[in-house]
């Protein structure tokens, strides 16, 4: 058993190697402020509504070495522009986002979405589209738009051909046709019509009956980039199954026999899609069966609408049923129109199409933002060193051990 | 003269002086309103509306200012009492020492007569004058420096405020240094309509866009000389081409007005179509537009007869009357009848107009009434009459325009359809009649109906008993009028209906579909073959099924009514009388018999033809709006320079707007919206906003094609 | 599945005023005509459609004639007027064949009220070869050519145009009562006289 002189020895030894050790970490917090002292830091908050440029400064700012922590409430914002591929120039807006969103452009506001999500396409847009919601800004340029090639209708005579014809027409579509009265004899619209599509001169073909006609050539056509639309008793077309998202098809009759209900579509019958590929996107539904389909093929892409009869859709309709068929043949067409980029639209590589090569445009300010600073530090605290290297409650622990071991040593008679 | 006498006088005198010094400050006040308005509107240019106030504002300021001093100051004055007046001379006349007062107080005393002289010798008038003179030298003052103001100022300029005047423009203070550098400066545009339309010429000051009527005179008028206008444009689309023939003839001349500074005119003639004027100056050119609106046709409304019928016989007079109204001014009026003789391939037609009116200027609302003689009219059997109601509008320029009401068609029967016809006579109709006692019947039912909780069993049975005799009755006729258009003749009732009481001791609803089909059957016996109707229902079937169920509703009520439930009656009553509109409405199908059908055997036909067709080759049709592309293009580029020489963008904005679609009139106000907002200045956002949204259209929501697009 | 209804369905105008039905057999005439010489999947009978009714829109084809005086009621003229914006195609045949007649002068002043005015059809329209060649204009009829109705051979028809398509076809050369027999009945002539119909339905069915 240790005496007690021996006992006491140790807790002396005790308190001096813990003051050694205090007035080493002493030392080393000092080195570390030191060290802090030396690295420059820029603290900034930031609302989402900040330029590209001032994010892309920030951004150099903590490569060259200055810590940049940001914080804010930045909300969760995104969108994105691209021209319709359509005779008639307007932009798709795609906008996602927490809340409400008020879409503007230079000359004021267009539109707002209360969803906070959804797409719009707008007709006119001067200069940088902006998208707001809460403080957050989202800047995308407009796609220039590019006018599609021609689109190859192929039916019989009939009251479908005639009005989606006619409705492509209106809408400003350079029509090719091919319409069957007697299997000898057709009527035609356009040099084009002979043979087949042909990409170049055709952006679409449109199919509208069962008759297997140059189904070889829009098989090219399509894997070349060319688009398709079966639609109606097109989307049973036999000839084109190798390329249709859906397998099979099965006739079902309209769920209503007049266009004074809530949706048009009920009233028309229907080729209901079946056995659809996997990679075949459902577009549109009625009653859980599919109504629309669509898959790429190639470098090309078909749709499968089965509504048929759309022409009494246009005159049997409401007040606003023959703009509203125009627009539907308009933008079925061109959901699938081939478009040939010329070389100023073309974007460099790994940018995005659509998106802007103006520094300035931003689809996405939280996003860049993060991508840029990193995240956003949860509370604004400076990294640099905010107390003295010594803690006042340190020196008076390191005090109290020299003060003991001195006081033990004493009275153990000790120098 | 007692020294009263001078007082009195002295009062007078003061109190007119106050009263004119009252006036002078009102017309100073007046006048001082006038000169701010005119130097106002020399600098800022007020509205007519501002200056048509101003005058009045100055009369009242003055009236008001005349009013206050008369009230504080004058009335004052004249109301004091000779003491008052006594002692305001005692105060400016201090060698007085009160003699004045003291010899008014006692006139005939010791100490009056004493200071008799000394009043007398006082210089009372003259200092009256002096403070009258010294009252109204100041207000005389200030009212003649406003009024030399007011003189001093051109002419024009104060005229736009005294005598203000839609296109006094020109006038204004300064129009002729600004006209001097640039004579489009300010244009007046005056619009005066036809002389037949009777209305005032309308002005319009620096517009963007005039309207006016077709046939209406056009002067545009400006200050300085070199001016030249052309009418017309290269970019107008093709619809409006008519509008630069239409406008190069008019005559276009610019005159100097006497007088400085000098002024042009140029004399315009409407255009048929939107059309620019584009007015060219030494320095710039300018352009306005002329937007034509039409004087709409009359509209008429033949009220008798009210509705188709068909005649037994054609005797007797058609009561006619229609009623017409214009927008400008009706001219004349009549009743336009075509009758129609024949049958096949031998049809003959004579047409007349009776009770023909014409009408004073200015009536925009008339009626006319007539009758139609039908016995003069020789009209036989199967003869049809086609009659309907015309007036004419007073426009001697681009019409007269002429509208018509809706044809009422008149047909005398044959006899062979006797049976199988209404054959009534005209309104009402058999039908209708029955509705309204229907609907007698029915109020009385609810009137008992409310009334029943406070009856007593008895007399509410009783009550009840009475109306389901009429209601009984009431089926019966329409039961008649149905057997009878069903060719059973009037005791087809009798003979149909197994169970109606009389024949078999009980009453019961009649199956309608059975007796329906029957007539059916009967009607089509003897046709081959019928073309099928487009409609579900045959004529006969049409009209009767209706009655047929009024016939059976009628005899649930009476039933109900029978064992005095008048309310469990009233919703079967409603339902006749539903049902008997029915069978009004359906009245206007004509029974004149099927044409045969024929079914064409498809696939024994089918490519039988021994000529063939040849290839055909469809033409492509225009796009519906070629133009609005290049239209937005346009206002983009009027966009670039709307901070730099916004009335150039005004300018493009009606180009723009001259080859809008005739019928676009939501995108034409909106344009000219932004035209005028650009002219005026300020903030020109919103109106461009809306231009452009009319012009591009609203955005649309994109559909389920959204994730596959890009 | 069937189809719900055939691409072409022959329909024949009823209107208030005047004797719609007067040439029962056009139809049927018509519609043998339209299966004998193409493929067009035609309806067997024709069906009446009233002019004021919204099943007017049901047939973007329609066929009107009478004898008697033609006025369109308020809501005829409005049903009229949407329908042939909506692209619908009215063929209008004066059973009178006579330009003096009332079914002429009021049918010009209601289809002008209701659609447009009338103006003659340039002879080389596409309506002359849209399956038969007809280089010389609309056929002749007989009762033209003995001298009925207004003794006149008319040169042209006449159309109610949006843009370069019909909308309105007018004819004075009475084809109600040139095509008015039975079907059956065709074997007894040389050339169809029926053939000009099919050029109008075909007409109507592509362009």
């Amino acid at each position: 058993m240790p005496s007690r002189a021996e006992t006491r020895g140790f807790l002396e030894l005790v308190a001096r190697t813990a003051v050694v050790l205090l007035l080493a970490a002493a030392l080393w917090r000092v080195v570390q402020a030191r060290r802090a002292e030396a690295t420059p830091s820029v603290q900034v908050r930031l609302t989402g509504a900040e330029r590209a440029a001032t994010r892309d400064s920030l951004a150099a700012l903590a490569r060259s070495g200055v810590t940049v922590p940001w914080s804010g409430e930045i909300p969760a914002l995104a969108a994105m522009a691209e021209g319709v591929r359509e005779p008639a120039p307007a932009t798709r807006v795609s906008v996602v986002a927490d809340g409400a969103v008020v879409l503007g452009d230079s000359l004021g506001t267009i539109d707002s979405l209360a969803a906070g999500s959804g797409s719009l396409v707008v007709a006119g847009v001067r200069g940088a589209l902006r998208a707001g919601a809460g403080s957050a800004m989202a800047r995308v340029d407009p796609a220039k738009h590019v006018a599609p090639g021609r689109v190859l209708v192929l039916g019989r005579a009939g009251w479908e051909s005639k009005f989606v014809i006619a409705a492509l027409e209106e809408a400003g579509w350079s029509v090719d046709a091919e319409l069957a009265v007697v299997d000898t004899l057709t009527v035609r619209q356009g040099a084009g019509a002979r043979g087949g599509p042909r990409l170049g001169t055709h952006a679409a073909v449109v199919v509208l009956d069962s008759a297997p006609r140059a189904a070889a050539a829009i098989a090219r056509f399509v894997a070349a980039g060319g688009g398709l639309v079966l639609g109606g008793e097109g989307a049973a077309n036999g000839a084109h199954r190798a390329l249709a998202p859906a397998r099979t098809v099965r006739a079902v009759r309209p769920l209503s026999r007049a266009f004074d209900g809530v949706g048009p579509m009920d009233a028309l019958p229907l080729h209901a899609l079946e056995a659809l590929r996997a990679d075949a996107l459902v577009l549109e539904r009625r009653e859980g069966r599919i109504a629309a389909a669509a898959r790429r093929v190639g470098a090309g892409r078909v749709v499968q609408a089965g509504y048929g009869d759309t022409w009494r859709w246009r005159m049997e309709g409401g007040a606003d049923a023959a703009a509203a068929h125009r627009a539907h043949w308009s933008r079925l067409v061109g959901s699938v129109a081939h478009v040939a980029v010329p070389p100023d639209v073309v974007t460099s590589p790994g940018t995005p199409r659509g998106t802007s090569a103006d520094a300035s445009a931003e689809g996405a300010p939280l996003a860049a933002t993060v991508h840029a600073l990193g995240a956003a530090s949860p509370v604004a605290t400076a990294r640099t060193p905010t107390g003295p290297p010594l803690p006042g409650w340190l020196g008076a622990l390191i005090l109290a051990l020299l003060l003991a071991e001195w006081a033990s040593r004493r009275t153990r008679g000790l120098a | 003269m007692t020294s009263t006498d001078r007082i009195r006088r002295a009062r007078t005198t003061l109190a007119l002086a106050l009263a004119a010094r009252a006036l002078l400050v009102a017309v100073a006040s007046a006048l001082a309103v006038v000169a701010v308005g005119v130097v106002v509107d020399s600098v800022a240019g007020l509205p007519l509306t501002l200056r048509e106030l101003l005058l009045p504002a100055a009369l009242l300021t003055g009236a008001a200012v005349f009013a206050s001093l008369f009230l504080l100051r004058v009335r004052g004055a004249w109301r004091a009492t000779d003491e008052d007046v006594a002692l305001w001379l005692e105060g400016r006349i201090p060698s007085l020492r009160y003699a004045l007062v003291t010899s008014l107080g006692a006139p005939q005393s010791p100490a009056a007569r004493a200071l008799a002289d000394e009043v007398a010798s006082a210089p009372v008038e003259r200092t009256v004058r002096q403070a009258s003179g010294h009252a109204l030298w100041r207000p005389g003052v200030v009212a003649l420096v406003l009024l030399g103001l007011v003189s001093l100022a051109p002419p024009g300029a104060v005229a736009r405020v005294t005598a203000p005047e839609a296109g006094d423009l020109l006038a204004r203070a300064g129009g002729a240094a600004r006209a001097e550098r640039d004579p489009l400066a300010t244009i007046v545009v005056r619009v005066s309509p036809p002389a037949y339309t009777g209305l005032p010429a309308r002005t319009f000051e620096d517009p963007s866009a005039v309207p006016a009527l077709a046939g209406s005179r056009v002067t545009v008028e400006g200050l300085g000389a070199g001016v030249r206008a052309i009418v017309g444009s290269d970019t107008v689309r093709a619809t409006t081409r008519a509008t630069t023939r239409a406008t190069t003839r008019a005559t276009t001349r610019a005159s100097a007005r006497e007088g400085s500074p000098p002024s042009w005119v140029v004399a315009l003639a409407v255009p048929a179509q939107p059309g620019a004027v584009r007015l060219l100056g030494p320095a710039r050119e300018r352009l306005f537009l002329i937007d034509p609106y039409a004087d709409s046709v009359p509209t008429a409304r033949l009220d008798l007869p009210a509705r188709d019928s068909v005649l037994r016989e054609a005797r007797g007079d058609l009561a006619l009357a229609a009623e017409f109204r214009d927008d400008l001014g009706l001219a004349e009026g009549a009743f336009e009848y075509i009758i129609s003789a024949g049958a096949g391939e031998t049809f003959t037609f004579r047409s007349g107009r009776v009770a023909a009116r014409r009408f004073d200027a200015g009536v925009r609302v008339a009626r006319i009434a007539g009758v139609l003689p039908l016995d003069s009219l020789r009209l036989g059997a199967g003869d049809l009459i086609h009659l309907r109601a015309v007036a004419t509008d007073r426009n001697d320029v681009t019409g007269p325009g002429t509208g018509a009401s809706e044809t009422r068609t008149i047909r005398v029967a044959r006899p062979d359809e006797y049976d199988s016809v209404a054959v009534d006579p005209m309104p009402p109709t058999e039908p209708e009649k029955n509705a309204l006692s229907q609907r007698m019947i029915l109020q009385m039912t609810q009137e008992l109906h409310a009334r029943a909780p406070r009856l007593a069993a008895p007399v509410l049975q009783r009550e009840s008993r009475a109306i389901a005799l009429e209601q009984t009755r009431l089926r019966k006729r329409v039961g008649e009028v149905v057997f009878l258009r069903l060719g059973e003749g009037e005791g087809g009732e009798h003979a149909h209906f197994a169970g109606d009481g009389h024949a078999h001791g009980e009453e019961g609803p009649v199956d309608a579909e059975e007796i329906l089909a029957a007539a059916e059957r009967a009607a089509n016996a003897g046709a081959t073959r019928m073309l099928e109707s487009e409609g579900d229902e045959t004529p006969i079937v049409a009209i009767n099924r209706p009655l047929l169920e009024a016939y059976n509703h009628m005899w649930r009520a009476a039933t109900e009514l029978e064992t005095a439930r008048p309310g469990e009656a009233i919703p079967w009553m409603e339902r006749a009388i539903e049902a008997l509109q029915r069978a009004r409405a359906a009245e206007r199908i004509y029974l004149r018999g099927r044409p045969a059908r024929v079914v064409v055997d498809l696939a024994k036909v089918r490519g039988t033809g021994k000529e063939r067709g040849s290839p055909v080759i469809r033409d492509p049709r225009e796009p519906l709006d070629a133009e609005r592309e290049a239209r937005l293009a346009r206002f983009d580029r009027a966009l670039d320079v709307v901070r730099a020489d916004p009335g150039a963008a005004a300018d493009t904005i009606l180009l723009v707007r001259v080859s809008l679609p005739a019928d676009d009139r939501a995108t034409a106000r909106a344009l000219d919206a932004a035209a005028d907002a650009l002219r005026r200045g300020g903030d020109v956002t919103a109106p461009l906003q809306s231009a452009r949204r009319a012009l591009a259209g609203p955005p649309v929501r994109a559909g389920a094609l959204v994730p596959w697009g890009g | 599945m069937g189809r719900l209804m055939p691409d072409f369905t022959f329909a024949t105008a009823q209107y208030d005023s005047g004797d719609w039905d007067s040439a029962p057999l056009v139809p049927a005439n018509v519609i043998d005509s339209v299966a004998r010489y193409t493929a067009i999947d035609v309806a067997p009978t024709g069906v009446i459609v009233p002019l004021g009714s919204r099943d007017l829109f049901k047939y973007p084809l329609v066929y009107l004639t009478g004898h008697l005086p033609v006025r369109f009621s308020d809501v005829e003229r409005t049903r009229l007027g949407e329908y042939c914006a909506r692209g619908g195609m009215l063929f209008v045949d004066d059973h009178n064949h006579d330009v003096d007649g009332q079914f002429h002068k009021t049918a010009w002043e209601a289809i002008a009220g209701a659609v447009g005015p009338l103006q003659d059809l340039p002879n080389d329209h596409a309506l002359y070869r849209s399956f038969f060649r007809f280089p010389d204009g609309p056929p002749t009829t007989s009762h033209e050519l003995n001298g009925w109705g207004d003794n006149l051979v008319h040169k042209h028809l006449q159309a109610v145009l949006r843009g370069d398509r019909i909308s309105v076809l007018y004819s004075s050369k009475d084809y109600s009562s040139e095509w008015n027999y039975h079907p059956d009945n065709k074997r007894f002539f040389s050339v169809d006289n029926t053939r000009f119909g099919v050029n109008i339905v075909v007409y109507a069915l592509t362009s």
